[in-house]
């Protein structure tokens, strides 16, 4: 089994910019702040997540969309998953947060993915409301991660 | 003629089923996939024939090359004007193995070490594979059931330093369809300090629109062939033989 102790905890965020800006703050009021790392799209999640694990810095959780461009939420989970089996690594808890709601393709696509979660982001609050959901979830699932 | 899922493109279309001996030869009248399953009993028959998927191709002896990839279907019937999906052209003529090899026979080609086939269709993975490994175009081929376990195959390849000389991507899989585990695959190679991109071909039924050309133009070295297009055995042989040795330098 590769390292999994990590220099500096981090955050990949696969979300559209307004919604990074938003939540940035609230996450660095969590004790114990990761890094919030900005990654764009599906394809750009993949480069960052497959670097930090074959540095044996894995992040401590991956926020993603739905809707991204070139590979999806879904895919790039699947991708994620692929590629944690191909460097022998643990799975990294994988945070949904998209206007989707949590219908039976979801829930099938969790228990596949496992160490998976999904918070349906209300679209129609101000982003500022959205990003404290957002940052209310992620210290809840990093107090999880961190306590494993 | 019965409206079944096509194990190819994944329409549900009109699948022409004739009892050759003991063949059931299935063809698809949307993008001229062909194949045949060798029945084990009367009741095999029945229970094929009565299928609201498709044939099950995990429980009967598939047959290769003896059949071909798409068998001769004498009078093609239209596309079914109950379905809401645009159809296009009608496939050409349909090849068999046969055909093609004897289309690329004597084509001069650098044969390719190793190549990585991700297909969903165990058939059609069987037909890639016996097509690439018969014309001698590659020493080994690695398949992969679907795009998932194709990202992890070729992300173990790359740690192992054994980069493939080609993927061959199907477009339509579950789960990770074929252009997302191509920019996966991209991904895994820019963060893995690769400096060259293995080359990709799309083999799909799936027309090429221009959405699909800007895809191909942004992962760099992709190219297509759609397998309705190139339905002519002449037109497929020669064909593939072009792109795998555009693809690989030859």
């Amino acid at each position: 089994m590769a390292n999994q102790s990590a220099t500096k905890d981090r955050i990949l965020v696969a979300q559209d910019e307004a919604m990074v800006a938003a939540a940035s703050p609230h996450v660095a009021a969590i004790d114990n702040a990761p890094d919030l790392v900005p990654v764009g799209d599906g394809a750009r999640c993949v480069v960052a997540y497959t670097k930090l694990l074959r540095a044996g810095q894995p992040p401590l959780l991956v926020v993603l969309d739905d809707g991204l461009e070139r590979i999806d939420g879904a895919g790039t989970a699947r991708a994620m998953r692929a590629i944690e089996r191909a460097l022998e690594q643990e799975p990294v808890a994988i945070l949904f947060y998209s206007a989707e709601a949590a219908d039976d393709d979801r829930k099938a696509l969790l228990a596949e993915l496992t160490r998976a979660v999904h918070l349906q982001r209300r679209a129609q609050e101000p982003v500022d409301a959205q990003a404290r959901r957002l940052a209310k979830a992620t210290a809840k699932l990093l107090g999880q991660v961190r306590g494993r | 003629m019965d409206h079944k899922y096509c194990p190819s493109c994944g329409q549900d279309v009109p699948l022409e089923r004739t009892l050759q001996g003991n063949y059931l030869m299935i063809a698809c009248q949307l993008c001229g996939l062909g194949l045949g399953v060798k029945l084990a009993s009367a009741d095999e028959l029945k229970r094929l024939s009565a299928a609201d998927d498709g044939p099950s191709l995990g429980r009967v002896e598939v047959v290769k090359r003896s059949v071909g990839i798409a068998p001769a279907v004498e009078k093609p019937s239209p596309p079914d004007p109950r379905s809401a999906a645009p159809r296009p052209a009608p496939p050409a003529p349909p090849a068999s193995v046969e055909a093609v090899q004897r289309a690329t026979e004597g084509a001069p080609l650098r044969q390719m070490g190793r190549v990585m086939l991700a297909e969903d269709s165990a058939f059609l993975r069987q037909v890639t594979r016996d097509l690439l490994l018969s014309k001698q175009l590659c020493r080994e081929v690695v398949d992969c059931e679907d795009g998932v376990s194709f990202v992890e195959a070729y992300t173990r390849a790359l740690v192992a330093g054994e980069r493939p000389d080609l993927v061959v991507l199907d477009v339509r899989m579950p789960g990770l369809d074929g252009q997302q585990a191509a920019f996966a695959m991209r991904a895994v190679e820019t963060a893995l300090g690769q400096k060259k991109r293995t080359p990709i071909l799309f083999f799909s039924a799936v027309l090429c629109d221009e959405k699909f050309k800007a895809i191909l133009a942004e992962l760099g070295n992709a190219r297509y062939i759609r397998k309705s297009e190139d339905g002519d055995a002449q037109q497929l042989g020669s064909r593939i033989v072009s792109v795998l040795q555009r693809l690989v330098g030859a």
